[in-house]
């Protein structure tokens, strides 16, 4: 079994820990703590029991902890903090700490090993006249110091300098005693700096490794996708309106007027039944100062606000924002990306985020138009020039032409969900603009869109959310699944302005579909928005702070077992050992020698007969003096004076004699 | 005149290994067994020596030696004696089975039934023998010597538990070095040297021995190291049944007898080590999943002196 290391040692590695996580604070108190076992007499006396709490309480602690780590850190890196698991793992030592200080306060100095396994504590309770194995924690804890130590992952030379400190102390007592340490010191030397070169070269090894696999790997899918457009994949037409699900989230606010129209993104080209977005590419924005807030451009007067709340899959998501959106803060994002036509998406962001897009009608979000926003389709070219034709929108101003086909679609078309036998030969614009004359919201955008562009004027197709519902559960807005809708930009006196044609009546028609369970459902999605909430809570005000509090109880309570227990003296511990079973001439002279023994490293193993063990290390002529030792010790009637006087004479002129030899064998530099 | 123990020993020791070639440590154990007070057990493989040991001790003892070849059909009262009825007086007498004697050599003691082997229970423990309800002392000086072939072999039947406790000592001989095995066929190539064997001590020479052995002094803290290795028995894993009670005394009175040998009148720990394998591991039980997996007595007990921190 491993046994306790030299003075000191785990004083040093506690400190080591403290100073490269930062918990130098902490660390402070918990090494005087643990040195000072040393220094003080009293210990107190612990059964198995007990250990097997203490083992319990440490594994609770362990298990709170992660818990309160990953509900506020999440698994994934946020922001540019660690992992959960790498800050649970430098509280460790922490964590550890109440079992390896109640080990070195205790009577029995060792932990048995049923603390540590289930198995190993029913078999101790089925067969009580065993005795469990006991382990010293002392070496462990060292390597656990260590190891936390370097998850802090500091990178510095010191780490490693300070590494090689404290394994040079932690091996300086297990050297070979038949070498001096004028060798000893070198070799670790040697051997520290190899470990260095080492990891350095197995560091570059693994960068090539790795480059060399994604290389492969890419040639490989490389002829299939295009690892650059993966932008591409935000939202299509034919958006399905279904599910009741709670998605955003809209704090009340003075002046919002209802219908509010919150976009994801817009579309510039049309080519049935898609559209799609043409040089799109998405550029980074950089943060303000502060980390949350994000500023797209200078916004004109009248600057308007609005608070949005929206779940992120992963940490990462495409925002939604009212049309004109210039700034955007808190925001507790690490990336975030802006294209040409007013999509923004984010990486790397927390579960749930909560933000305040400041808006004004004439926002720098979306670009001035270019020669996409008129292009309509060669398909539907011939079909939209005549209805604009008969809408004689060749002339007038763009917002008299805007309000014209706004009057056109509110005048002669309806809502419909429109369940699709497909057209026969037309296609599904000419179906819609001159027969059925009626769909849904896709139908009505799209078309007003094109409309727009045949007169003349420069228009986008937007998808997004449209706030309508006031929950009175959440005292906010909020916006379900099938609230999703979609509309025209145009660009109307230097400006993009948000043109919806769909009939209002779409909402109701919506709404009459809700399920019956939608309350319930609400309930559960409340319930779990402020879990999430609070999980996610950037401010320290949270559940979260207070739930380190509850730790303080558990650990006065176990304090308080641990003082209540019976403090005894080492003197009475040994004592009693004594008066079980009698050990008489322990002041026997061989001792020296074997301590001599040991110290030159030809120390005796504990389950070793001596004699077979003076014949292992050739030293024959210490046969005599063992006979004497022997008899001494182990023979009930004990020596005479004479003989006694004889075992001290000859250990004394052994120890003499090799005295001078240690001497004669140093004097020629040889260990 | 009576022998000093040491030469007593010496004596033996000869005369035996003018038979017995390469087994020295064997022997050794073997007087120190015998001087214990205790019966031995050897068990090993046919052709090893086990019986031309056990009946070369048993020649030089200068008392009665009996044989019993143990067969599968052999009877209790082939060993234990019978009551035979006389016409002439018309009265039953007591015949007295090999039993009553010095030394007996019960040879390949696993091929009779179990029936037969726990007939010598109470002779060995008790040194006496119940016969239709009448009790028979057995002789002051009665040694039992028994050889067996190792368990899993056809045709026997493995002793019981009991009856191994009733075994102070188990011995195996093991194969001997290729010299020595040379020196047994030059030995053997005219006839066997066991026929011109001649006792050389008496039996009051053994009787003087076996008190001298018990009177061998013990320290306390080394009682405790014997009980702390048998103990340790019970609570090995794999182990099914540890040793008894009996395996503590048994190892108490061997360490003493072999103390003796050596000339000593105290015991040292290496006495105690020595005969701690002889002693404990043939009462102990492994269970059958650790037996398939390798695991042997003796290599359990070797374990735990391994671990047991030995005195010094």
């Amino acid at each position: 079994m491993l046994v306790t290391p030299p003075p000191m040692l785990l004083g040093a590695a506690l400190l080591f820990w403290g100073w490269q996580t930062g918990f130098l604070f902490l660390a402070l108190p918990l090494a005087i703590l643990i040195e000072a076992a040393r220094a003080l007499t009293w210990r107190l006396e612990l059964s198995a029991t007990d250990f097997h709490r203490l083992t319990d309480l440490c594994t609770l602690l362990i298990v709170v902890s992660g818990v309160y780590l990953f509900s506020t850190t999440g698994t994934a890196r946020a922001a540019d903090g660690p992992r959960a698991m790498t800050l649970l793992f430098q509280w460790l030592p922490f964590l550890l700490f109440p079992l390896v200080a109640s080990q070195l306060y205790s009577t029995a100095g060792k932990v048995p090993l049923t603390a540590f396994f289930w198995a190993l504590r029913r078999q101790a309770a089925r067969a009580p006249e065993t005795r469990p194995g006991q382990v010293d924690l002392g070496y462990l804890y060292f390597a656990l110091c260590v190891l936390s130590a370097s998850a802090a992952n500091r990178r510095t030379l010191e780490f490693y300098a300070g590494l090689c400190v404290l394994a040079g102390w932690a091996l300086w007592p297990w050297r070979s005693r038949r070498f001096s340490p004028l060798w000893w010191v070198p070799m670790l030397g040697i051997a520290a700096v190899a470990g260095y070169g080492g990891h350095v070269v197995l560091h570059r090894f693994q960068q090539v490794a790795e480059q060399m696999v994604f290389d492969y790997i890419f040639s490989i899918v490389r002829g299939d996708v295009d690892p650059f457009r993966v932008t591409t994949a935000i939202g299509h037409l034919g958006r399905l309106k279904l599910s009741d699900r709670t998605v955003l989230r809209v704090e009340p606010r003075e002046g919002l007027h209802l219908p509010f129209l919150l976009r994801e993104a817009s579309y510039d080209v049309y080519n049935s039944p898609a559209w799609l977005a043409s040089g799109a590419a998405f550029t980074a924005v950089q943060p303000e100062a502060d980390g949350e807030t994000w500023r797209f451009g200078t916004g004109r007067s009248p600057v308007e606000r609005v608070t949005v709340s929206a779940y992120l899959n992963r940490g990462r998501g495409v925002l939604t924002l009212p049309g004109g959106a210039f700034e955007i803060d808190r925001l507790a994002v690490v990336g975030v990306h802006r294209n040409r036509l007013g999509a923004v998406k984010v990486e790397e962001g927390l579960g749930l985020v909560t933000y305040t897009a400041l808006f004004a009608p004439d926002g720098p979000l979306d670009g001035p138009p270019i020669e996409p926003d008129l292009r309509v389709p060669p398909r539907e070219a011939a079909l939209l020039s005549r209805v604009a034709m008969d809408l004689s929108l060749a002339g007038g101003s763009p917002a008299e032409k805007v309000e014209t086909v706004a009057a056109y679609f509110r005048r002669n078309f309806k809502y419909s969900t429109w369940k699709g036998e497909r057209p026969r030969k037309e296609s599904a614009l000419e179906e819609f603009l001159l027969n059925s004359r009626a769909g849904h919201c896709e139908y009505f955008a799209t078309a007003t869109t094109l409309l727009l562009r045949a007169a003349g004027v420069p228009a986008r197709y937007a998808v997004g959310f449209s706030v309508q519902e006031w929950s009175r559960l959440e005292q906010r807005y909020i916006v379900r699944a099938r609230h999703a809708h979609s509309w025209t930009l145009a660009y109307v006196h230097g400006a993009w302005r948000d043109v919806d044609t769909t009939p209002p009546v779409w909402a109701e028609t919506e709404q009459s579909e809700s399920s019956l369970l939608e309350p319930v459902h609400d309930l559960w999605s409340f319930a779990t928005f402020l879990f999430s909430r609070w999980r996610w809570s950037e401010d320290d005000s949270g559940i979260g702070r207070h739930a380190a509090w509850l730790l303080i109880p558990l650990v006065l309570l176990l304090v308080w077992r641990l003082y209540s227990r019976r403090r005894v003296g080492r003197e009475a511990a040994a004592s009693r050992a004594t008066v079980a079973v009698a050990r008489p001439g322990q002041d026997s002279e061989f001792y020296l020698i074997a301590d001599r023994l040991r110290t030159a490293g030809l120390g005796r193993q504990a389950a070793e007969p001596p004699s077979e063990w003076i014949e292992r290390i050739h030293a024959r002529e210490l046969g005599p003096i063992l006979d004497l030792h022997y008899r001494y010790r182990f023979d009930p009637a004990g020596l005479d004076p004479t003989e006694r006087s004889l075992l001290r004479a000859q250990s004394e002129a052994w120890l003499r004699d090799h005295a001078q030899e240690a001497q004669a064998v140093g004097g020629r530099g040889v260990g | 005149m009576s022998l000093q123990p040491s030469e007593v020993f010496h004596t033996l020791t000869q005369n035996v290994e003018t038979v017995m070639r390469g087994q020295s440590g064997a022997i050794r154990r073997l007087l120190a067994a015998f001087a214990s007070g205790g019966h031995v057990l050897l068990e090993d493989y046919p052709g090893t020596g086990k019986t031309t040991l056990a009946k070369a001790l048993a020649r030089s003892i200068g008392g009665r030696f009996k044989r019993i070849q143990f067969t599968p059909d052999l009877l209790p009262s082939d060993i234990l004696g019978v009551s035979v009825f006389d016409q002439r007086d018309h009265a039953f007498h007591f015949h007295e089975g090999p039993v009553f004697t010095n030394v007996l050599l019960a040879d390949e003691i696993n091929r009779a039934s179990p029936r037969t082997q726990s007939a010598l229970l109470e002779a060995m423990a008790e040194g006496q023998v119940s016969v239709e309800g009448t009790s028979y002392r057995l002789a002051e000086l009665f040694f039992v010597i028994a050889t067996q072939n190792p368990v899993e072999f056809r045709g026997t039947y493995p002793l019981p538990e009991a009856q191994m406790d009733r075994f102070a000592v188990q011995l195996s001989l093991g194969y001997v070095a290729p010299e020595d095995e040379v020196a047994i066929l030059s030995a053997q190539a005219q006839r066997h040297p066991i026929d011109t064997l001649a006792p050389c001590v008496s039996i009051d020479d053994v009787l003087v021995v076996r008190r001298r052995a018990a009177a061998v002094r013990m320290s306390d803290e080394l009682k405790r190291y014997a009980v702390d290795v048998v103990r340790a028995t019970r609570g090995a894993n794999g182990v099914q049944l540890g040793a008894s009670p009996r395996a503590s005394l048994a190892l108490m009175k061997a360490a003493q007898a072999l103390a003796l040998s050596e000339g000593r009148e105290f015991v040292i720990p290496e006495d105690v080590r020595e005969m701690a394998v002889p002693v404990i591991a043939h009462r102990m039980v492994v269970e059958p999943q650790a037996r398939f997996a390798g695991v042997t007595t003796a290599g359990l007990v070797e374990e735990i002196l391994a671990k047991v921190p030995m005195p010094s």
